[in-house]
Order: structure tokens, then C-alpha cells, then sequence
């Protein structure tokens, strides 16, 4: 594993692993719209990816008008086909020539906006739970192997029945019979995700407790805490990085599906689940609101299967 | 083999304990108790205390625990709030139609990717291959729920192949039994396609990297060596030492199938387990809730024992060094 990728799957993981975070991040500042704002509740409403509109801002709210014309104190507007006529000291901003890139929802919220927007909640949740289902993961796989055989029996059968488990039916009940919020996705995600990594910490320490060098510090009198930090985990950690990007497009997929049912994060805040549940009744006269964000996901889940794919082959 | 067979059982049994434990723990660790819960306005008083009586809410947590146990295993689930009937009765409803998707998507996946992993391990690094991988990185990078949709949208909205919901035409009931089995696997189709096709990239590479890795085995050398025609070499020499672990694996899938099949369920209205749970959770039909909580446990533990006890047969090593 390196810094500078030499294989494709690594390259192109962490470009596209890349990309979402910088987007996620940056989305307030490069998001053209408010993603929570409707540009035109009546004639903004499933406007196709690409349309081209003039916006025009009054007191009374914003028109995604198609033609205008402007006299020294009436505007003569075409909005949703018909014509109409705006007092001109009620505008607040130059009308202005915008492109509606994504399109917009039903009601007329512009869906770049609201991807980007929400790409920033999905990825914050999947980042955050996945760090937490690690954390507990090596914990747990730590304690099983350092803390006795009855400890590790104990453990290992929690983890299995938990892995035996469908996880979306955990999930459901939990996140159903708890108030749904981002911080009770963060922890249902999390801790109904850590048997993986910790199954594997545990098969890790173990081997490498019985390698050579491991034999030879023990050997010399180290602490079994200096042993552990110093000379397991260092060596422990390459395959847990490749779980962990694993396990971090797994949670974005969790948390997506958990949001399109209805239980995970709410609307009007945008993340990736619900905005293509926004779209499932729409799927032909507005295809885009369901198909968009579900690239999104699919483009930032495969940058981390190809980031895992490509450090386990450099590995 | 009956040591084996009794150990398997007696892990199964100790699982299916473990997933019942969980689902009781799910519902008295929720915030508030089962009690405050049942404040819910949506509940009518009548159902209220029939539920304090089936869960016993005025004892401590331990016996509560005890008798929900014995009750679950007796079979005493309660009525469901939605549908006026027993839990029973619903999930007997249920449980046929997740079998008849979960088993059929199953067999999708197995029909796609065995062959198709067997094919891209030989052509290693053809097109072919690589157009697999990519297909398959896709399909298993994009959520299910939406490949459901696109499929939904297209093969059941634009172009009209497939009906878009549920299990039968609403004019069946008046139809005879075999043009009801043929509208059942007409709606049947798209689901178990997209559930199959969903997870059919995860067979595939497991079936190329497994099978890879054994051709460069040198008993695979020597069979060729010895002049065997090719196909020879690949099915008996070759995919039999990788069947086991396949077999165990397919065990290990089966969650992953019953949650996909929630999803499924739900976006075409398939009248199964994870529809109602769904449902269930949204109407806040507790008893529902759980008991679809506890089946879905229930199925995966069984199909883990089939799927043991088929790799054992596979493998006659297993039975000696299985847990």
C-alpha cells in the first residue's frame, strides 16, 4: 500500500472516493441554489436536467420564467405558458440566466443542489458509523483474542448470531422504534455493523501473536499492552483498511435504504435514500429525480469497492 | 454424521435463542418503555391491554423476559393492530411468498453467476472479463432499491412486460389453478430477477477468484497432463475442492438476501415477510414488527443449517472438522 497509487482500482477508487468527499464538503459553497428553497412552486416543478429558465426574484418569491421582456417599470414574463406582467420595484436581484443541470423535484427545488447538499448528510453518517463499527470492531476483536477463551467465546457467538442476522430487519425495528434523526442512524448503523471487523481483528492478532517476531518481543519482557500497540496492530492494520473502505460503501448503501424506506433521515433535509424516494412515484413523466442521486451513491460506493479491490491486490 | 447433524442443530438452536433475545432487547431498549410505546394515540385502549397482558408490563424485566420467551415459543404472538388477526395467521401468509422470492432469487443468482464466474476464470483478462467485473463492481456499488425502480420504471411502466405490484391480478380469485401459478411467476419475474441479478456480481467473483486459485493448483496440471479433455478438468478436477466453501458461503449470503428481499418486497408490493414488517412499522404494529423480526431470523438460521449440511455432503473432511 502506498501513497501514489500504481494499479487502476486504486487510482480510480480514490479519485472517485475523492470527488465525493470534495463535493460533500464543498457542496454549500458550489451548490447553485438553496436546496431546500422551491425556485417555482408552480412552473419549476420536474423541469428536465438541462432546462435553461430566467430567474427572476420578487418579494413575493422567485419565477423560473422562460422569456422576458423588460420596460421601465413592467416586466412582461412568460412563466408556465402563459403571459404575465411583474411590477418591476418588487424584484430583489437582476433577473439572471440560470441552467437547471440535475433538473428540479416536485416542488421545484433545484436536484443539484439538493444532491450535493445531501451528499454531505450521507457521507457524514456513513463516515461517522462506519469509524464507530470499526472502533467497536477492534475493540471487540482485541478483547477476544488478549482477554481469555471464555471472553472469546462469549464474543464470537454475539458476533456470528448478529452476522446470521438480516441486518435491515435490526435496523428497521431499532430505527422504527427510536425517534428516526441523523445521531440514531449514526448509532444503529454503527453498532449493528462491527462484526465483520471484529471478526477479523481477532483472526489477525491471533496469527500474528504466534509469528516470530511477535514471540521474540514477548520474549524479551515487553508489557503485553507495548506488544499489542507496538508490534501486533502496526501489522494488524492493512487488512483492516481494506474492511474498513469496504465496510464505509456498505454503510452508504445502509443508510441510503434505511432513508428510502422512511427511517432514516428525514425530509426536507436531503440525503441520498430519500431524494430517490422522492422520486419512485415519478419514475417516467420525471426520471431524473430517482436516477440521479442513485448514481451518486453508486459512483461513491464503487470508488471504495475499487479502493479496497485495489489495496488488497497491492497488499 | 448424526454427531455433526446434532451439533449443527444444537448451534441453530442456541442462534434462534440469541435472535429472539435480540428482538426482545430491540423492543424494551427503545427509549421509554414498551409501555410508553403503547401511549401512542394511533392505539386503540382495547389493543393496549391486551398487549400489557401479552407482555406483562407490570413485572420486572427479567420475567417479562422469561414469559415473552415461552409465549413466543408456544406460539402466542398476539393480534396484529393492522390487520385484526392473529400475528399467527399473518405471517403464514407471509412467510410463502419471501420462500418462493428468497428461493428464486437464489437460484437467479446461482444460475448467473456460477457459470459466468466459471467462464471469466478461464478467459482471465479477456474483454469479457473485464466488462463482468465492471458490470458487476456496478451492480453491486448501486443500492437495490434503485436497480428495482430502473427496473420497475422500464420493464414494468415503459414497456409494459412485466405487471408493477403485488403477487396476483386483482380478477385471480375467479381464475383456475393453473393460470393462477402462471400469473404468480408472471409477477413473480421482476422481483426475483432484480434480486437475483443484484447479488449475482458477489457469485461471480467469488466463483473467479476461487476457481483461479485452483487452476494454478498442480493437481489441475496433472489431469490436464494425463490428456483429460478440458471440460473433465474444470468440473471434476477443479470445481470440486471449491465446492464446499461455496456451499458454506451460500449460508453466509442469506441475511444479505432476506434484507434485499425487505427492500424488494416493499417496492413491488411482494406480500412477504420484509412488505409487512415494513408496513407494520409504519402503522406501528408492534406484535407484527417483531414477529417478522424473529421469522427472518428464523429462515436465515434454517437455510444456514441446509446449506451446512449440503457442503458437508460435498465434502466429507467438514464433518470431522466442523465446530
Amino acid at each position: 500500500m502506498s501513497l501514489f497509487p500504481r494499479n487502476w482500482s486504486t487510482r480510480t477508487g480514490t479519485g472517485l472516493v475523492l470527488l465525493g468527499l470534495t463535493l460533500g464538503l464543498a457542496g454549500p459553497w458550489i451548490a447553485p441554489f438553496d436546496p431546500d428553497r422551491p425556485l417555482d412552486p408552480v412552473a419549476g416543478a420536474h423541469l428536465a436536467p438541462g432546462s435553461e429558465r430566467i430567474l427572476v426574484e420578487t418579494d413575493l418569491g422567485p419565477y423560473l420564467v422562460e422569456r422576458l421582456e423588460m420596460s421601465p417599470d413592467l416586466l412582461r414574463v412568460r412563466h408556465g405558458g402563459e403571459t404575465k406582467l411583474l411590477p418591476v420595484e418588487r424584484l430583489e436581484r437582476d433577473p439572471r440566466r440560470v441552467t437547471l443541470w440535475a433538473g428540479t423535484d416536485r416542488y421545484g427545488r433545484d436536484l443539484l443542489s439538493r444532491i450535493l447538499w445531501g451528499a454531505r448528510v450521507s457521507l457524514r453518517v456513513a463516515l461517522l458509523a462506519g469509524v464507530l463499527a470499526l472502533a467497536l470492531g477492534i475493540a471487540v476483536g482485541s478483547l477476544a483474542a488478549f482477554g481469555g477463551r471464555f471472553l472469546d467465546g462469549i464474543l464470537m457467538r454475539v458476533a456470528d448470531g448478529l452476522l446470521a442476522f438480516p441486518r435491515i430487519f435490526l435496523i428497521l425495528a431499532a430505527a422504527g422504534f427510536w425517534a428516526a434523526g441523523e445521531t440514531v442512524v449514526i448509532l444503529v448503523l454503527g453498532l449493528t455493523g462491527w462484526m465483520e471487523a471484529a471478526r477479523l481483528t481477532r483472526t489477525e492478532l491471533l496469527r500474528l501473536r504466534n509469528e516470530t517476531h511477535a514471540q521474540a518481543a514477548r520474549a524479551s519482557g515487553i508489557p503485553t499492552s507495548r506488544l499489542f500497540l507496538r508490534h501486533l496492530v502496526p501489522l494488524a492494520l492493512p487488512p483492516i483498511l481494506v474492511l474498513s473502505a469496504l465496510r464505509i460503501g456498505d454503510t452508504i448503501l445502509a443508510e441510503a435504504t434505511l432513508s428510502f424506506l422512511g427511517f432514516g433521515i428525514q425530509p426536507p433535509t436531503a440525503s441520498w435514500g430519500n431524494l430517490v424516494a422522492d422520486g419512485q412515484d415519478v419514475l417516467l413523466s420525471a426520471w431524473w429525480v430517482a436516477t440521479l442521486p442513485g448514481l451518486a451513491i453508486g459512483a461513491t460506493v464503487l470508488g471504495f469497492t475499487l479502493l479496497a479491490e485495489g489495496w488488497r491486490e497491492e497488499a | 454424521m448424526t454427531r455433526f447433524l446434532l451439533r449443527r442443530l444444537a448451534g441453530a438452536v442456541l442462534l434462534l435463542f440469541l435472535v429472539l433475545t435480540a428482538t426482545f432487547l430491540v423492543l424494551h431498549l427503545a427509549p421509554g418503555d414498551p409501555g410508553s410505546l403503547l401511549s401512542d394515540p394511533r392505539i386503540p385502549a382495547s389493543q393496549r391491554q391486551a398487549l400489557q397482558e401479552l407482555w406483562k408490563l407490570d413485572r420486572p424485566l427479567a420475567s417479562q423476559y422469561l414469559s415473552w420467551l415461552w409465549g413466543t415459543i408456544r406460539g402466542e404472538w398476539g393480534t396484529s393492530f393492522l390487520y385484526r388477526r392473529p400475528v399467527t395467521e399473518v405471517i403464514a401468509s407471509a412467510l410463502p411468498h419471501t420462500l418462493i422470492l428468497g428461493l428464486s432469487a437464489l437460484g437467479i443468482q446461482l444460475l448467473l453467476g456460477v457459470p459466468l464466474g466459471l467462464w471469466a476464470a478461464r478467459k482471465r483478462g479477456s474483454l469479457g472479463d473485464r466488462l463482468l467485473r465492471i458490470g458487476s463492481s456496478f451492480l453491486y456499488a448501486v443500492p437495490l432499491f434503485w436497480l428495482a425502480l430502473m427496473a420497475l420504471a422500464l420493464l414494468s411502466f415503459r414497456w409494459g412486460v412485466f405487471p408493477p405490484s403485488h403477487a396476483l391480478s386483482v380478477e385471480a380469485a375467479e381464475w383456475p389453478a393453473w393460470r393462477r401459478l402462471l400469473d404468480l411467476f408472471h409477477h413473480l419475474a421482476l422481483p426475483a430477477l432484480v434480486l437475483g441479478i443484484g447479488a449475482a456480481g458477489g457469485w461471480l467473483r467469488l466463483v473467479r477468484s476461487g476457481l483461479r486459485e485452483t487452476l494454478e493448483e498442480p493437481f489441475v496440471r496433472t489431469a490436464r497432463a494425463k490428456g483429460l479433455p478440458e471440460h473433465r478438468v474444470l468440473w471434476v478436477h477443479a470445481v470440486r475442492p471449491t465446492l464446499a466453501p461455496w456451499l458454506q458461503l451460500l449460508g453466509l449470503t442469506l441475511p444479505g438476501l432476506l434484507s434485499g428481499a425487505l427492500v424488494v418486497e416493499v417496492i413491488f408490493a411482494w406480500p412477504g415477510l420484509g412488505r409487512i414488517a415494513w408496513t407494520g412499522l409504519m402503522g406501528r404494529d408492534y406484535p407484527i414488527v417483531l414477529a417478522c423480526t424473529a421469522w427472518s431470523g428464523a429462515l436465515v438460521i434454517l437455510g444456514n443449517l441446509v446449506a451446512d449440511l449440503l457442503a458437508a455432503a460435498s465434502d466429507p473432511r467438514l464433518r470431522e472438522t466442523v465446530r
